[in-house]
């Protein structure tokens, strides 16, 4: 029945609801016990206080029965709150509700725009999602659950050994929680991106650890950017702050803080220097008392960190791990790098690369310590691999290349090593063996790459063979073939594109689909970019990059064996082939240089020294530029996008020689 | 014809009479059993909801109290609490069988109050307020925790009522209140309020207590506290926002999410709302928990030497 049966109004039901309301059973106001003293007189007296009916109402106020009915029942519909049962929902046994305790789920659990469309990216298959689960391949495991069991079970342990100075599990995660609490202050919440750039110290550990303890996503920023760089990537992440400190270019915090108008998203510049106004101190953060009660902790399948691979500053490609992606492979290569309780572990790798983070993960994966080098310098590398007395080493070739040729590795004492693990590039199997008969253990080799983490690794029963001149097998809960580039299946040996699909590998990049239309083949398979091949064991061999490989008049030269040779040179610190434009064979061969100080190279000298080295002659670059400091990514591979284009110059060039 | 039996009480002593009704309520598990005066009930009751605006003839309401959950319930979570406490269903069957005692012994018509709803009133509104007859019947007195009757021998019970023609001798209420008891009274002055106000998680309880230790105001939002244990307006609430919203998948959302599944997995089966009852109230009420009989082992102990005496 409608409300103007009853002759009820708009009018009459907004002057008469809170009356109405108020003298019906539904606020209640008793004075003294008139009814168990049978006070007849008092119990009407208190009557429209304790509770009137509907009929008593109506001729109190002057309405008909049935306009009070109608007018109660929509105001108590209007003020019924549906959700108050949830306060007592979190009440364990034999607790008590209290108001200051209680956060309605609404809030407890509510995640800001940016964080979800942040988390858009981890976008599985299903049927891989119940596959990975049910066999184990994802795990409830998370980082702050790790170091949480970790600070329980060996508080006193170091995780961190810095300057001589060590950090225990304990105090880590008491300053790990002052960093969540910090954060949290702030108003960040689960889910929000927190970008890190800090060198290879215990604060960016602490920090690190604090935000994955409040589910805040770190996007790890290389070291060596500039606000200019980071411009574009922190729009991309939705970075609600930045962690940062003075880096090779001074401390970019002034020139962040004149960008916070034109990122939206970022509200805080952090600083571990002296921070100038409008930045907040990250020692202020440290300080914040200790959260103990996490409201909504991560849990494993929440995003984990973002890490930026390559792409251009217009469209980024930026990889979301969830804990489950990330965790996934440093469980399952855990066992096959040997790592044992109380390893002193170093790495050389940045942590603000995936790399230098999966170090960090096997660390807190097997209670050890990190041997930290907060940037790589040669000099420093020796020294602290002499002093420190690492148990294990992850290092990348270029790191090891560069002290051997510097001589910097002949009168140190190695013999701690146990296990040094090579990854970031391919690494040439003298240099492996070179490395072995320094350290008092064996050299292993890891394929990884941000996108899918740990691929394959060596173990370390594998013969030397196997150890220098492969990366190993494929690791369990991930799966590796190798395809032509037009999808044909290949038989072991012959090189092609290798392909991942497992529990590591990415979702999708973010807010960057045209890219993660073009990184996956057929059914979730991740094409790496990488030449090799793998053999009937299942070693895999690394021979270069697709994109690298030169088609000089319809032949493909992969130029990998070239770059090797020319880093053999006495005056070559390191070089890069890259295709050069030629109007009759489409490509040619140009190759970049960098020289060490006081020498130089023509490419007459060049071309002489690749024809002793048996070099074939069509593999012989045609042009050579010399560049002061080639550009390097953390693990020393040359971002050949970032080279400049060649120059015609007749004095450098040789077509056809 | 009938009204000589009627005025000769169908036979029966009345005293005689009430001691038969008592003595079948406690064999069947009730606590105790009172006799309401009829006529202190009309006048009291609020227009329209008076014994003989349901019953024009009865002479008597008969109250039954039943023990309130065990001593551990009080101690599980309120989610699980609020789904085993429900003791009221022995009441309301101990007073479905007193009213067929009452016209097989002496022949007098009876009725097993209905504890529902008035559907004119809608669902909030009762056909009789089973409190108010357990009160006159001196089963309990108002407490500062939204009127929860309290008794200081039986703690809280859950009531069952019954009509009959037959006259029986009333009851007195209690003559003292249990409310509030003395450790109440002093948290009172510390701090200005009661355990059950304290706790109260929608804070839907506030009063005074004068200087001799008794009640002097009890005010109770009697909405807020229904908000916890009587949710009626849920189901249609979910009805109307899934009218009311223009996203599909919203719209999905709240028609399928697991709180509407439960909701009408709760109608299927008409067992209730999210929560069965609140009582954090009662959780910190020390006459609830503590007095004598509050204790389950001690009603069962009390229950079987009722039933040996009568075998």
């Amino acid at each position: 029945m409608q409300y103007p049966s009853f002759g009820v109004t708009q009018e009459m039901i907004a002057a008469y609801s809170d009356l109405v309301f108020g003298l019906s059973n539904n606020i209640q106001r008793r004075r003294g016990d008139p009814v168990r003293r049978l006070d007849y007189a008092e119990i009407e007296r208190q009557r429209p206080g304790t509770g009137m009916s509907d009929i008593e109402i109506a001729r109190r106020t002057g309405l008909t029965e049935y306009q009070v009915r109608y007018i109660r029942m929509l105001e108590e519909s209007r003020r019924f709150d549906v959700n108050q049962y949830q306060k007592l929902y979190s009440l364990g046994g034999g607790r008590r509700y209290r108001e200051e305790r209680y956060l309605a789920p609404e809030d407890r659990y509510k995640a800001s725009e940016e964080a979800m469309a942040v988390k858009a990216a981890l976008a599985f298959d299903p049927v891989q999602v119940r596959d990975f689960i049910e066999q184990g391949v994802w795990s409830g495991d998370t980082v702050a659950s790790w170091l949480a069991d970790g600070a329980e079970a060996h508080p006193e342990a170091p995780l961190t050994i810095h300057d001589g100075k060590t950090v225990t599990y304990a105090e880590t995660l008491n300053g790990a929680r002052r960093i969540a609490a910090g954060f949290l202050k702030l108003g960040l919440r689960k889910g929000d991106v927190v970008a890190l750039q800090l060198p290879n110290t215990p604060e960016y550990l602490l920090t690190y650890f604090g935000l994955v303890l409040a589910g805040i996503v770190p996007a790890l920023m290389h070291i060596v950017y500039g606000p200019a760089e980071l411009k574009p990537l922190l729009a991309h992440a939705r970075a609600k702050a930045i962690v940062t400190g003075p880096g090779p270019a001074g401390d970019p915090a002034p020139a962040l803080l004149e960008l916070k108008s034109e990122l939206t998203a970022l509200a805080h510049v952090v600083t571990v220097a002296e921070a100038p106004a409008g930045a907040l101190r990250w020692t202020d953060i440290a300080e914040t008392p200790p959260v103990e009660d996490i409201l909504d902790p991560p849990v494993a399948a929440d995003p984990l960190l973002l890490v930026f691979t390559s792409g251009t500053s217009a469209s980024p490609k930026a990889v979301l791990a969830s804990n489950q992606t990330a965790l996934s492979t440093i469980i399952a290569a855990k066992p096959l790098l040997g790592l044992k309780r109380d390893d002193t572990i170093m790495s050389v790798a940045s942590f603000t690369h995936m790399f230098g983070m999966m170090v960090v993960h096997w660390a807190l994966a097997c209670g050890g310590a990190l041997l930290l080098l907060p940037q790589f310098r040669p000099d420093r590398y020796a020294e602290l691999l002499d002093k420190g007395k690492p148990d294990v080493l992850f290092t990348a070739p270029a790191h090891v290349a560069a002290c051997l040729q510097a001589g910097l590795l002949e009168d140190k004492d190695l013999s701690s090593v146990r296990t040094a693990i090579f990854s970031g590039a391919v690494c040439p199997p003298k240099l492996a063996a070179q490395f072995e008969a320094l350290i008092g253990g064996k050299v292993q080799q890891m394929y990884g790459m941000t996108e899918a983490m740990c691929m394959a690794v060596t173990r370390p029963r594998d013969g030397k063979r196997v150890r220098h001149g492969s990366v190993g097998r494929v690791i369990p809960g991930q799966e590796l073939r190798v395809r032509s580039p037009d999808g044909a299946r290949l038989s072991p040996g012959e090189e092609g594109e290798l392909q991942i699909r497992g529990g590591a590998v990415l979702g999708r990049y973010l807010d960057n689909a045209e890219a993660t239309h073009a990184a996956f083949a057929d059914g979730r398979w991740f094409r790496t970019g990488d030449l090799g091949e793998i053999d009937e064991k299942g070693n895999v061999t690394i021979s270069g990059r697709l994109k690298d490989v030169v088609n000089r008049g319809g032949i493909k030269i992969n130029p990998a064996d070239i770059e090797a040779a020319i880093d053999r040179h006495p005056a070559v610190v390191v070089s890069a082939i890259v295709p050069m434009p030629d109007d009759v064979l489409g490509e040619r061969l140009c190759c970049f240089a960098e020289l060490l100080p006081e020498t130089a190279l023509s490419l007459e000298d060049l071309c002489r020294f690749l024809e002793e080295d048996g070099m074939p002659k069509r593999r012989w670059p045609e042009h050579l530029e010399i560049v002061e400091a080639m550009p390097l990514t953390p693990t020393r591979k040359v971002i050949k996008g970032r080279l400049p284009d060649p120059k015609s110059n007749p004095e450098t060039s040789k077509p056809d020689h | 014809m009938n009204k000589p039996v009627r005025e000769a009480n169908f036979g029966a002593d009345e005293a005689a009479a009430k001691d038969a009704v008592i003595a079948y309520g406690k064999r069947k598990g009730a606590l105790a059993v009172g006799i309401a005066d009829i006529e202190a009930l009309q006048k009291i009751a609020p227009e329209g909801f008076g014994p003989r605006d349901i019953m024009p003839r009865v002479r008597s309401v008969i109250s039954i109290g039943v023990g309130g959950p065990t001593l551990g319930a009080w101690g599980v979570s309120a989610k699980a609490m609020g789904f085993m406490g429900s003791s009221e269903g022995l009441a309301y069957k101990i007073a479905y069988g007193t009213a067929y005692f009452i016209e097989r012994e002496f022949g007098a018509p009876t009725i097993y109050c209905p504890p529902d709803s008035d559907q004119e009133g809608g669902a909030r509104i009762p056909f009789q307020s089973l409190k108010l007859h357990a009160e006159l019947a001196g089963l309990g007195a108002r407490s500062l925790a939204g009127d929860i009757l309290l008794h200081p021998e039986f703690g809280m019970m859950y009531y069952g009522s019954v009509f009959t023609e037959l006259a029986l001798p009333a009851d007195a209420p209690l003559n003292a209140n249990p409310c509030p008891a003395p450790s109440c009274v002093k948290m009172y002055r510390e701090i200005g309020q009661t355990p059950c106000m304290k706790f109260c998680p929608v804070e839907c309880l506030s009063g005074e207590i004068d200087a001799d230790g008794q009640q002097a105001a009890m005010d109770f939002d009697m909405y807020k506290c229904a908000e916890m244990s009587q949710q009626y307006e849920i189901v249609p609430n979910v009805l109307h926002s899934a009218m009311a919203t223009d996203d599909p998948d919203e719209r999905s959302n709240i028609m399928f999410g697991e709180v509407s599944k439960m909701l009408f997995y709760k109608l299927s089966v008409s067992s209730g709302g999210l929560l069965g009852q609140c009582f954090e109230c009662m959780r910190v009420c020390p006459v609830a928990t503590k007095a004598p009989m509050a204790d389950g082992v001690r009603r069962g102990a009390e229950r079987r030497a009722v039933k040996k005496a009568g075998d």
